[in-house]
């Protein structure tokens, strides 16, 4: 008799290391991953919590939050919820953050980002989905877009000091049809 | 005598669920087929890899001569990637600047490796490049103008693009008002069978609402007698 494996996601390393920073964007990311007072697009993960059947409290769920400015007003409050099983991998190691580097960042993510894009993917990453409004046409700016994001945490993929690496990469779910999507991401931190 | 060939590519994301741009590209293979071309091969979702995508095109080029006709159709999604680029006024350092991909099944299509696959079609071969996507295209329009790229072979056939919009701009999905494949068909069966490229192109644009303006550029050797033709003509 083959015995049942539960799979628990593991979610330590986004507890670790809440705090995440952009610095490489593309696409729709240029417009979605955006502080609208300037500087750097900066947000935090605050877990929510369940009490499992053994009366322990586990990580279930991240609401993401950040200082007025650094991100735009549609991600405020955004649910991520762990999906997938699969740990998510590149071909090698990213050159420390640099803009003239973004080619290359670019390039080694490519294979990733189109992975995260797809309906059966089943790489381990939170997902949520972001309203928002697009600039686009008179209908697309009162008519309602809902975009999927997906987020993945890439341990020791940079050649840098703070070897980790969390991207985001969405694209259209519903609402106002537009052929876009977007990535970006950036380090991690405590 | 001339011959017809048509690559036509769909795929569908997460962003275009339902198979739409798949559907694109069907309806534009069955225009191939009706217009005569000897083969129209279709690559939706998963077959529509970056591999297999180039080597279509290799092969594509390997059986033109001058005077065919290929076809290249796209609908899926069209994104903005950085590219090396030269920073201006400087001291040979570099930045980069960002220029349209096409979002294929495994990956994206640059205009760097669509040049050079376009670079290896005889001159005097005609193609024809729809793409129903965001970002106006990646045709490798503006890439001999990056000096680092400057060596590519240059693209000695005819290649005329009609793309859903201009770069850095969205196109419209399917079921909105400015979705190009729809819009462009509706013109085909609506009398743009008769009209000349330029001509046919302004009625596909005249189909478009304000917002979203289609382009229409060449690549490579304009060639007056193929803009002359009726779009789809071997």
């Amino acid at each position: 008799m083959q015995a049942t494996q539960t799979i628990t996601p593991d979610l330590s390393k986004w507890v670790r290391s809440p705090r995440v920073s952009i610095d490489f964007r593309e696409s729709y990311g240029l417009d979605l991953l955006a502080a609208p007072y300037g500087g750097r697009p900066q947000f935090k993960l605050m877990p929510k919590y369940l009490v499992n059947g053994d009366g322990e409290e586990v990580v279930v769920q991240f609401n993401l939050t950040f200082e007025d400015g650094r991100m735009l007003p549609n991600w405020e409050e955004l649910l991520f919820t762990p999906l997938g099983s699969v740990p998510p991998t590149l071909s090698g190691k990213l050159p420390p953050w640099n803009p003239e580097n973004a080619p290359i960042y670019s390039k080694m993510l490519d294979p990733l980002i189109v992975e995260l894009y797809r309906n059966d993917t089943n790489l381990q990453r939170l997902d949520a989905n972001i309203p928002l409004f697009l600039d686009h046409s008179p209908e697309s700016r009162r008519q309602l877009t809902i975009d999927r994001v997906r987020m993945v945490f890439l341990e020791d993929v940079v050649d840098a000091p703070n070897p980790n690496f969390v991207l985001l990469v969405f694209s259209y779910l519903d609402g106002y049809k537009v052929m876009q999507n977007g990535a970006g991401g950036g380090p991690p931190e405590r | 005598m001339p011959t017809g060939r048509a690559l036509c590519i769909g795929v569908d994301t997460a962003a275009s669920p339902g198979g739409l741009a798949e559907a694109d590209a069907c309806a534009l293979a069955d225009v191939a087929r009706q217009q005569g071309f000897c083969s129209s091969t279709l690559l939706l979702g998963p077959e529509a890899t970056i591999d297999r995508v180039r080597s279509r095109l290799r092969a594509a080029a390997a059986e033109s001569q001058a005077g065919d006709l290929f076809l290249i159709a796209f609908s899926g999604h069209g994104g903005r990637k950085p590219v090396h680029a030269p920073r201006p006024g400087a001291d040979g350092a570099s930045s980069s600047t960002l220029r349209g991909v096409w979002v294929l099944y495994d990956g994206s299509l640059d205009d760097a490796a669509m040049h050079a696959e376009l670079a290896a079609f005889r001159p005097g071969v005609r193609i024809l490049v729809i793409s129903d996507s965001c970002n106006g295209g990646v045709p490798g329009q503006a890439i001999d103008a990056v000096p680092e790229r400057a060596h590519h072979a240059r693209i000695a056939a005819s290649v005329l693009v009609l793309s859903a919009c201009s770069p850095e701009r969205f196109a419209d999905g399917p079921g909105m008002p400015a979705h190009f494949t729809t819009a462009l068909l509706r013109a085909w069966h609506d009398g743009g069978r008769a009209l000349d490229h330029r001509r046919f192109y302004e009625k596909v644009a005249a189909e478009m609402p304000a917002y979203q303006r289609p382009t229409y550029y060449w690549v490579g050797m304009p060639d007056a007698r193929f803009e002359a033709q009726a779009p789809f003509t071997i």
